[in-house]
Parts: C-alpha cells; structure tokens; sequence
C-alpha cells in the first residue's frame, strides 16, 4: 500500500499549525468541491483533501498519523507498523476505496463508517428521523424520447456500507417514466429509490438531471429545434422547394428567392413538444459554394459578375 | 427490473415539514436557508403553509454541502449558489452556441 503524505497533499509543513492546514483545505476545497466544479476527477482530489484534512486538523489523529510518518521515514513501512503496534491491520482485498484504503489501515474501517454515518446522521439530529442516502444521476435522453412519454431503463450504483463501514456497492435497475417535453437540467425524482435507510428508517430518493444528448442534426433552443440548412447559391438566389428531416419525419420547406445566409425560416409546432405548447423547427440558412468551379460553370460566374453589379463590401467604403 | 418508479416532476410541492425530511436538513436550517432566499417557497405566507417545488430539495442540499465543507456563511451561500448557477448556465449556452457555430462554418 502506497504512503499518501497528508501534508503534502495539502501543500503545507508537517509543522504547520491548526490555522495554516485549515486555511490550506478551505483553498484546495472551494477548488475541487464537486459542487464547484465539474471538471473530471475533481470529486476524487475533493475526498483526498477532506480526508487529509480530517485527520490532520484532528489533534489525536494527527499525532497517530504522524508517529507513522515518522516511523516510515526510519524505514518501516506502513504494513510493519500496523502488525507491530495497536493499529488495525485489516485484508485490504475487502476495502473497495483505493484512498480510504490507507485511512483504514490506520484509523479502521470503523473510523470509515462513523465518518460516513456522522455526515449523514448529524444532519437528522433534529429530525431524529433518518433515511438512506440520495443518489443523484445525470441522465442522457435523446431528443426523440422527449416528444412523448416514453419508458426506459436507468441503471446505477447505489453506496452502501455494511456494520463494518466498509462500502458495498449496488447495482439496481429500474424502468422509468420520461414525461413528455422534459427539457435539459429539468430534474426527476424517484421517491424511495436510493439507499436503504438505517433499520427501519425509510429509503433514500434518486434525483435525476435530464441531459439531452447533442443530436446530429438538430440544436436546442428553448424548445425549438434548430436545423443549419446548407443552400447551394441559386438555391438562395432563385428559391427552391426542399425536403427537410423533422424529429417526426420529413417535410417540404419553401425556401424563398433572394435568401441571405443566417436568415431563419421557422416552421410552427415542428419542435420539441412543450409544457404548454410545442416549439418551432427553425432553419438557419448556409450558402454553401461548390468546392471548386468546373470550366462549364466557369462562364456563367464570370457573366454573372459582370451583370450582377453586386457589391459585398459596399459598407468599408463609407 | 422495478416496475415504473413514483415519479415526482418539476411541478410537484412539498410542505416544508416534507422539504426539511426529503433535503434531510433540520427546521432551524431550513429557516435559514428561507430567511436568505436560498429555499423560496412558491405559496404560503407561514411555514405551515408554505409550498416548495420538488426541484428545491437538490438546492437546499447543494447549499448544506457548501455550508458543510467549504464553511460559506448563510448570507454568502445565495450568492455563491445563484453565481454557480450562472456560470451552469453560460457554459452551457456557451457549448451550444459553439456547437452552432461549428454546424454553420463547417
């Protein structure tokens, strides 16, 4: 088992005093709160820096965790202390947590699960009614699923601990109703779906944040779809009739002479289905040119240059 | 597999009493967090009458987390979660405009 020098983890002294490894936390944890932020392992670096900082602003561990610093450092390692002394020596194979791992070994699993419990149980102090732990899942549905209510499976892993504390993950699957027109960051919850309470205490709640997968054609604004519709040049010139896809299948969009690129052309209803109404399909026209001009066509540009008496940077004159 | 799940959507209120167990904060705290706008009820002028939508719970939570952790005043945690919010909310916008734009210079 690998040494994890708390110290350093917090960037301070083995010296440091109570104020300097509190302010040290308090900077690295507004940094990786997972409530702050969303970049990847950032929840991982935030449970390392809580744990440091659990055991080093604790007087009583600090001065266990340091006598083991110190005896490592005189060469024995981690292992060779533990069976040597008081600390608990537990099978490390049963402990899941790669990082509580080397917290255990010092402080025990029960150290692990009290913490846990702690957390959990302070809160419903006044309550003194307890439950089991909330699951919060960020869930992908495809713009398809939202146009009406549709069932889909979810599956995840729900954290439990045993009267050990040590964590016992579990994996349940449930079949869950989409509601027609659910936007992006609109959340669900699932009553009584998490973990199990303590006892008899009645389980947790499942939150779900609806996420809606960026689709290949379509973009999302409020709730209306927005299409980027490539028009050849005199498409955009002349006007033209064209099949465009739909969520619910294709229709024919009149596209109206003299067309500019960035132009919007909005079809009624044709979006997301909505709480009080359904949103428009709204095309954004692109001028696409020919990746290259052929000699037949050649011609007819250059007649066209000629003729058109067309100006595009008219305004840079001014 | 479970049969279809209690769903509670965004439309869904919860009394207070029902907020303080669901969220799993004391009533003290959740008065706080009241008092300072972080829970705003949407109907009631009393605590007894008070009704919150469902979507509070994962704020009020949020906002014990922050105040658990990171040590934020009450005072400070509105702005904190409504300045969090803000940023969701830019990057967001800002990943769909990029996608956007993406689609139109392709």
């Amino acid at each position: 088992m690998e040494f994890i020098d708390y110290y350093n983890l917090l960037g301070v002294d083995p010296t440091a005093d109570d104020k300097a490894i509190k302010t040290a936390y308090r900077k690295l944890a507004r940094k990786y709160h997972p409530d702050v932020s969303k970049l990847p392992g950032t929840e991982e670096k935030f449970k390392q820096v809580a744990e440091a900082y659990e055991v080093l602003h604790s007087a009583e561990k600090r001065a266990e965790y340091d006598a083991l610093r110190e005896a490592r450092s005189r060469g024995f390692d981690a292992r060779t202390r533990q069976e040597n002394t008081s600390y608990r020596a537990e099978d490390d194979a049963t402990v899941n947590q790669d990082f509580a791992d080397f917290f255990n070994s010092i402080f025990g699993a029960t150290g692990s699960r009290n913490r846990h419990q702690q957390r959990t149980q302070s809160q419903y102090d006044e309550f003194n009614q307890p439950k089991g732990d909330d699951v919060e899942l960020e869930w992908p549905i495809m713009l398809e699923d939202t146009l009406a209510d549709t069932a889909k499976q979810i599956e995840f892993i729900i954290p439990q601990y045993d009267h050990q504390g040590y964590q016992q993950n579990i994996k349940k699957s449930l079949n869950v109703k989409i509601p027609a027109g659910v936007s992006d960051g609109e959340r669900i919850r699932l009553k009584g779906q998490g973990a199990p309470g303590p006892g008899n205490a009645p389980s947790g709640d499942v939150y779900l944040t609806i996420r809606l997968i960026p689709h290949p054609l379509f973009d999302v604004e409020a709730n209306n779809l927005l299409l980027t519709l490539p028009l050849a040049p005199w498409e955009a010139a002349l006007g033209t009739k064209i099949i465009v896809p739909t969520l619910s299948g294709k229709i024919q969009l009149a596209i109206p002479a003299n067309s500019q690129a960035g132009q919007r052309l909005r079809v009624k209803g044709k979006g997301l289905v909505g709480k009080q109404a359904s949103g428009d399909l709204i095309a954004v026209l692109k001028i696409v040119m020919p990746s290259t001009v052929n000699e037949n066509s050649k011609p007819l540009w250059a007649q066209l240059a000629d003729s058109a008496s067309f100006d595009p940077r008219r305004e840079w004159n001014n | 597999m479970t049969p279809l799940s209690e769903i509670h959507s965004p439309d869904f209120h919860l009394s207070f009493d029902e907020l303080c167990l669901t969220a799993g904060i004391s009533k003290d705290y959740m008065l706080a967090l009241v008092e300072h706008e972080i829970a705003v009820p949407v109907t009631g002028m009393q605590p007894q009458q008070w009704q919150f939508h469902v979507t509070c719970v994962m704020r009020v939570k949020k906002a014990a987390r922050l105040y658990r952790d990171l040590d934020i005043d009450w005072a400070d945690l509105g702005l904190v979660l409504n300045l969090l919010d803000e940023i969701e909310q830019l990057k967001n916008e800002n990943s769909q405009l990029k996608q956007q734009l993406a689609r139109f210079f392709q």
